[in-house]
């Protein structure tokens, strides 16, 4: 049941990565993940080792299926993606239609995975405000905004206070919170904006991620970041976020124990 | 272990987690850190620093133009047309050029523009029988004219004989 | 009402101690009564209530008291007078003992474990420091470290001012102070030292508190904090001292094989006596990692001058005046320890001459302003530093019989055996209890017998003429390249230990042949025993001056801090810290990567921040690879030492595992062993290479 919006007011800050990323710490953990894409770019699936080639995904026959969850593909083990798909330029604009204009569009269709017990759903939105992030805003437990260490993401901060992505509130549940990408300490700007978004967002910013080659080799090989560099620093920071995520979500791994979110201290 | 809180861990070897020790390292760090224009604007800053914002102290911020900016005038030749045709074919006329513009415009070449002109001026090296976008671009020649700004022609005129070679 | 009942039990219980103490008794007696006194200890032993303590130590009091009676009314006849003098000065020397068991039991007997007084919340009404750091001749490096974790002190920045004193006056500290932002005080004399130095600063500066660190000592970030509470909550309180913590090894840590799973000699100083001289608001000022009051430094003139030990007279003087002193038992910043034997000599007989000189000008047990605790404290103090001569007594003693046939004791050996054996066995047992875990049984005695030789005639001429001689430095920081004997320092070691072996030998042959030579062997057994147990401690004593080469200037802390290791590729790898300095780290390996790809710079994640230097590959294993940082400005630098040095948890560690008298004993028989077997091993070590080199260049 529990949603994660990853979203972002900036393109190209790594909210697609994110998504796959989060979802695959999640599933090491024990839940059972599923990736959503909203991106007409369809770039999640390949993260999860999809082929170039494969264009299946949900938005090409979304208006005439009313069960959504034919389309989704496992990804191995109790992880889950749900792919944009190939869409002609008529399917793509029937879908955005459908969402602007039928409130249940959404919901009907992805019912049976949204009430599935214990799924965990990540899903991916393109950048700024969007139909498909204002007709999940309302059922989403958790948003996660992703931004760059750079000042060019910073300058959007204030379109989030400001009600830009939505139009309203973004998230009505647990809240927003925020994830700062490719932080490198060596570099005096990125450095400059990570200090400046701790201090401003406090506890509300979720994790900084360390800017990491080994990302960019991951995704290249379509695998995880955490099967591909288990010793990447990104990963640890994905992992950490993961961490949190699930703390606020509340979800009860393996074992049962509920994580509490941990404290500043980072034990 | 995310990062190492050496002041959580004295707390929890000595017991005295109920201590509330207050970090002031950042007063060190606060001295690295550079003056960034957008971060300046970001911060809820107390005093009036209308220096910090808008970019470069030798820039004013980008004011509404005047009316007349994009009005298709006959008579009017935009100096940096000449100027820009020349570049071309004549490197020495470039200085013909300018000189003339700084002849007609005694005071100063309105700023914002320095930018724009390097991006504007390569486009007709390459077609300079096309449409002269520059010309949308080109110093307005009743444009408000902010004060100070003794060092730009200077700098337009570097600009200019640098983006022609 | 309690206080009256202390007054009837102590009365009802002083004839029962009398008795105690004079009853004479047999051997047999003695022996019985001795090993009775010796199983209730052990059976109180069970408890570990600070009240058993006291009692054990009123019982301990007892039987030492009634060994001296004994030797004070049955052992003190002599048949000539070269017996009557030897005689005396061991009684003597035994009297001393028993006095300095008496004082520091008083000392240690209740141990006030401070806690941190927390400063509100209200920034504002924290008060100004000043922060001295004074110099002379020390190296730039040194001091360099200690100004850079100053400025990580967490203190607001308007209240905190440090400045570099410097007696040197050198160009390139004046522009190191200028680079890094602190205060730079010079002045046109040296007079008084180290005391004028901070007397000439204090007039030139305002801070409400003033703290002082040696030039190598490198506080930790949460040193104010912890520290300045107390003097805004008692106005009465003057001087807040923390432990000298040392995090190079001193010689005993270094040369002796067992050297380091021992307490460090300074930690019994730091932990029992100073938290016993607390409770008795007693406490050492020791000159460095103290916070002192302006206001009471000012009404005694100043850090005193008439002294080389002008800290601990400093002290006395503010008490005398009625102000308090406090200790804090948290290790808040940390120097280096001295390098070498000869070093460690030099330092502590300027210690001893400045405590005589206290004794001897400003006498803590008259005069005013002082409690009766206070003076025993720092009579307490003073006396120890007297140890040489009684020390050389005891070592010596057997030989008067061994190899002069002498009698300096006027009784049988089993009588002598019965009345000592409480005696010995109590008060080791006890100080094993009440200080087990910051000193080991018997290493007092090697870490006094290894100055005993020095510390005589600095100290009888001090106590005679106590205004004579010089002030030395301590010389921080040097590297010692080639590790060597240093016959030097212990020449009078060896001269008695050769003694002693001769004296045992001759011992037990009469021992063997004793019908022969018609001598007690039980008389002979007691003082062979005797001058074996003295040759052991000797022989320990000396192989302290085994000098080990010390091969690196930075001295390794080991810490888990988590790391990210940046790739020339642009990847960053995430591990942590097997150790830690300020000119390199070992990280643990988490994969093969380093073999294909550079390793640029590492980066060190604090929960303050994160620093990340240019490093370069010095050796690696299939575990670990060990990294050279590379030359870093002095901003990050000081980065670099808010990691490595100023840590708020970087010097506490646990308390060494408590004290076994018998393990005690075997572990020092153990270094004695290691002497003779680790020296022909570096004998035999270098005839093989030598023997190499002749080999290779035959070839």
């Amino acid at each position: 049941m529990p949603l994660v919006c990853v979203c972002s007011p900036k393109g190209g800050v790594g909210k697609t990565t994110m998504t796959a990323n989060l979802a695959y710490a999640l599933a090491r953990s024990g839940s059972k993940v599923l990736a959503l894409d909203f991106d007409v770019q369809n770039a999640l699936r390949l993260h999860f080792g999809v082929p170039l080639a494969d264009c299946r995904g949900y938005v090409a026959k979304a208006a005439e299926s009313s069960d959504w969850s034919q389309f989704v593909l496992t990804a191995g083990g109790n992880l889950f993606v749900l792919p944009y798909g190939d869409a002609s330029e008529d399917q793509r604009m029937a879908f955005e239609e459908r969402l602007k204009n039928d409130e249940h569009f959404l919901t009907r269709g992805l019912s049976t995975l949204l009430n599935y017990p214990g799924l965990i759903i990540v899903a991916d939105f393109p950048p700024g405000p969007s139909p498909a992030l204002k007709a999940m805003s309302r059922l989403a437990d958790l948003h996660l905004i992703t931004l760059l260490a750079d000042t060019a993401s910073l300058s959007l901060l204030p379109q989030i206070d400001n009600q830009r992505l939505t139009g309203g509130v973004l998230n009505h549940k647990a809240g927003h919170y925020f994830v700062l990408n490719q932080s490198d300490n060596r570099r005096q700007i990125s450095r400059d904006v990570t200090t400046f978004v701790e201090n401003k967002l406090g506890d509300k910013l979720l994790g900084v991620v360390h800017r990491d080659e080994s990302v960019g080799e991951a995704n290249a090989s379509q695998q995880s970041i955490f099967d591909f560099s288990p010793a990447s620093a990104a990963a640890f920071d994905i992992e950490l976020i993961a961490k949190k995520v699930a703390g606020i979500l509340g979800v009860k791994v393996g074992d049962g124990t509920v994580h509490t979110l941990p404290r500043k201290s980072g034990f | 272990m995310n990062h190492y809180d050496d002041l959580q861990r004295f707390k929890d070897k000595t017991r005295n987690q109920a201590l509330d020790f207050k970090d002031f390292s950042g007063q060190n760090q606060v001295s690295d850190q550079g003056s960034w224009a957008i971060l300046n604007q970001l911060q809820p800053q107390a005093e009036n620093d209308t220096f910090a914002h808008g970019g470069h102290v030798s820039l004013a911020a980008p004011q509404p133009v005047s009316a007349e900016t994009f009005t298709q005038a006959e008579a009017t030749p935009l100096p940096d047309v000449t100027a820009v045709d020349i570049i071309p074919s004549n490197v020495s006329s470039i200085f013909q050029g300018v000189a003339e513009q700084l002849a007609n415009h005694a005071e100063s070449l309105p700023m914002p523009t320095p930018a724009p002109v390097r991006v504007a001026t390569p486009a007709p090296v390459h077609a300079p029988t096309e449409v002269n976008f520059s010309r949308l671009f080109a110093p307005a020649a009743s444009a408000p004219k902010p004060a100070a700004e003794k060092n730009q022609p200077l700098n337009s005129l570097l600009e200019r004989i640098a983006t022609c070679r | 009402m309690k206080k009256f009942l202390y007054i009837l039990l102590t009365s009802a219980m002083l004839p029962v101690a009398l008795l105690i103490v004079i009853t004479p008794m047999d051997s047999q007696k003695q022996y019985i009564f001795g090993f009775i006194s010796i199983g209730l200890l052990f059976l109180m032993g069970f408890s570990k209530r600070r009240s058993i303590s006291v009692i054990m130590v009123v019982m301990s009091l007892l039987m030492s008291t009634r060994y001296m009676y004994f030797r004070l009314t049955q052992t003190l006849h002599f048949n000539s007078e070269i017996e009557t003098i030897l005689g005396m000065g061991l009684f003597l020397a035994e009297v001393y003992v028993w006095v300095l068991l008496l004082l520091n039991y008083l000392q240690t007997i209740w141990p006030l474990k401070r806690e941190i007084v927390p400063l509100p919340d209200d920034m504002s009404l924290w008060p100004t420091v000043d922060v001295y750091i004074p110099t002379y001749n020390e190296s730039l490096d040194v001091v360099r470290d200690t100004v850079l974790a100053a400025q990580c002190i967490d203190y607001p920045r308007d209240k905190m001012k440090i400045y570099l004193l410097d007696d040197g006056k050198r160009r390139e500290f004046a522009v190191f102070a200028a680079d890094v932002g602190v205060g730079y005080i010079t002045r046109n004399d040296n007079s008084h030292a180290k005391a004028g130095n901070l007397n000439h600063a204090m007039k030139l500066t305002q801070g409400e508190l003033i703290t002082v660190f040696d030039c190598d000592h490198v506080a930790t970030r949460i040193f104010l904090q912890a520290t300045v509470g107390g003097f805004l909550k008692d106005p009465k309180l003057a001087l807040v001292q923390t432990p000298h913590y040392f995090y190079s090894p001193d010689p005993f840590e270094r040369n002796l094989s067992v050297g380091r799973n021992i307490p460090n000699e300074g930690t019994l100083f730091y932990g029992p006596i100073q938290q016993g001289n607390d409770n008795w608001n007693a406490t050492f000022f020791c000159g460095s990692c103290a916070v002192i009051r302006r206001s009471a430094l000012e009404e005694i003139g100043g850090f005193a001058v008439e002294t080389v030990t002008e800290d601990a007279h400093t002290a006395l003087k503010m008490q005398r005046l009625g102000w308090k002193s406090a200790f804090l038992d948290i290790p808040l910043a940390a120097g280096l320890a001295t390098e070498r034997l000869v070093l460690h000599v030099i330092q502590r007989t300027r210690w001893a001459r400045g405590m005589t000189q206290i004794f001897r000008l400003d006498n803590p047990l008259f005069g005013r302003g002082l409690t009766i605790q206070q003076r025993l404290c720092y009579l307490s103090a003073m006396l120890y530093y007297q140890f040489a001569l009684p020390r050389i007594a005891f070592l010596t003693a057997p030989l008067a019989y061994l190899l002069f046939n002498l009698n300096i004791i006027h009784s049988s050996a089993g009588l002598v055996f019965a009345y000592a054996l409480p005696h010995l066995f109590l008060a080791i047992y006890l100080n094993s209890r009440m200080n087990g875990r910051y000193r080991y049984s018997f290493w007092g005695e090697i870490y006094d017998l290894v100055l005993a030789f020095h510390l005589v005639l600095p100290t009888v001429v001090t106590m005679v003429f106590p205004k004579r001689g010089k002030f030395n430095v301590t010389d921080k920081g040097a590297l010692l390249n080639v590790g060597y004997f240093d016959f030097r320092v212990v020449r009078p070691h060896l001269v008695i230990a050769i003694l002693l072996g001769i004296g045992v030998i001759a011992g037990i042959v009469r021992a063997c042949a004793h019908d022969y030579y018609g001598v007690d062997p039980s008389v002979i057994a007691l003082n062979v025993g005797w001058g074996l147990y003295s040759l052991i401690f000797l022989l320990a004593a000396i192989a302290v001056a085994r000098e080990t080469r010390q091969t690196r200037k930075t001295i390794r802390i080991e810490v888990k801090i988590p790391v990210l290791i940046h790739y020339a590729s642009g990847i960053s790898s995430r591990s942590q810290t097997a150790d830690l300095s300020m000119g390199g780290c070992r990280v643990e390996l988490p994969d093969d990567r380093h073999l294909t790809d550079d390793i640029e710079e590492v980066e060190l994640l604090l929960q303050s921040g994160a620093i990340s230097i240019p490093v370069n590959v010095v050796a690696t294993d299939e575990h670990f690879i060990r990294l050279m940082f590379e030359d870093i400005p002095l901003a990050r630098r000081r980065e670099l030492v808010r990691v490595v040095l100023a840590r708020a948890d970087a010097w506490i560690q646990p308390p060494k595992p408590q004290d076994n008298p018998f393990r005690s004993l075997f572990t020092i028989v153990r270094c004695v062993f290691d002497l003779f077997w680790l020296t022909w091993k570096t004998r035999r070590e270098n005839r093989r290479a030598q023997a190499q080199v002749q080999e290779d260049g035959n070839a």
